[in-house]
């Protein structure tokens, strides 16, 4: 067995898909000194046409929903016996962000759910897993129910 | 619990008390074999964990014998699938190797079949909680980042599909 000390890198979003990898990751995977890495993309807007007024709304919603995604997340850490749970927002896309989170950590493991908050259900693969699976430079494990 | 047997823990079938089953898609390439070590090494839960060696034998391209572009010479024939048989022993003897070596629980697994929906087929049958496979294995075709049998599987595959990279 390894010494301790690995890094986890788990993509989160609103979804039922994002809790369940968690879920996942808890029951299955956790090592009591796992650092956790979630990490986040909130829904970009386009701000360029938008009045001072709105634009103050749509941050102030963009940072609510934030919170309360951090909010639910800390609680499972805490729930799950994790001592570090860092909770990572980027800008662009998911998969983008996930990678570079993991390549910058050095992360032993990627967990992302098979789908998020896409619209596409045909696919098996959301187009999140399917880029991190393609791009990333560590182990990937791809929950699924 | 494991220190006790030196011997092969073969074929004691699926689900054994409450451990869960785990497998570790295994065709003998380096891919694999470094699949399997950093499961062993970061992922393998040795008081939970019942590792399920699987190995997939691709049969069919032996049945391109007798058809318009090999002759059907019996003996040709024979020997090329006492060839497969004789692999396929060396592969199992193999794979044995790796749980001995480590001593964790486990089987060996070898099947005849397509490997990718096989792979995913057994385990189901095995009510496996995640399988481990590599980018890719033996292929011959470089140009994709995820081999056949590996994005056969993560796109279908029931439990969750953890893909080996370093």
């Amino acid at each position: 067995m390894a010494q301790g000390g690995r890094k986890i890198v788990i993509g989160v979003d609103e979804s039922e898909f994002s809790e369940q990898a968690f879920n996942f990751y808890v029951e299955n995977f956790l090592r009591e000194d796992d650092t956790l890495f979630l990490v986040h993309t909130p829904e970009r807007y386009n701000f360029v046409d938008a009045s001072p007024a709105v634009l103050h709304e749509l941050l102030d919603e963009i940072n609510k929903k934030v919170r309360a995604l951090e909010n639910k997340y800390q609680e499972k850490i805490k729930a799950a016996g994790i001592k570090l749970g860092k909770f990572v927002t980027k800008q662009g896309g998911p998969g983008e962000a996930i990678v570079a989170v993991a390549d910058k950590e050095k992360a032993n493991m990627i967990v992302t759910g098979c789908r998020g908050m896409g619209k596409i259900r045909r696919t098996f693969l959301g187009s999140v897993s399917d880029y991190v699976i393609h791009h990333a430079h560590c182990p990937v494990l791809v929950c699924r129910k | 619990m494991n220190s006790e047997s030196e011997c092969v823990m073969a074929n004691i079938g699926p689900n054994i008390g409450e451990r869960r089953n785990v497998i570790i898609a295994m065709d003998g390439s380096d891919y694999a074999e470094g699949a399997f070590k950093w499961y062993m090494d970061h992922v393998h839960r040795a008081d939970e964990d019942h590792a399920i060696l699987l190995n997939v034998t691709d049969h069919r391209h032996s049945l391109t014998h007798g058809s318009a572009w090999m002759t059907a010479d019996p003996k040709l024939v024979e020997h090329a699938v006492h060839e497969e048989e004789k692999k396929a022993r060396e592969m199992e003897k193999k794979l044995e190797g790796y749980l001995i070596e480590t001593g964790i629980e486990g089987q060996v697994v070898m099947v005849k079949g397509d490997p990718g929906p096989t792979v995913t087929k057994v385990a189901e049958e095995y009510n496996a909680a995640y399988i481990v496979t590599g980018t890719r294995g033996h292929g011959k075709i470089r140009r994709t980042i995820l081999g056949s049998v590996s994005d056969y599987v993560v796109h279908h595959s029931a439990v969750p599909v953890l893909i080996y990279r370093q």
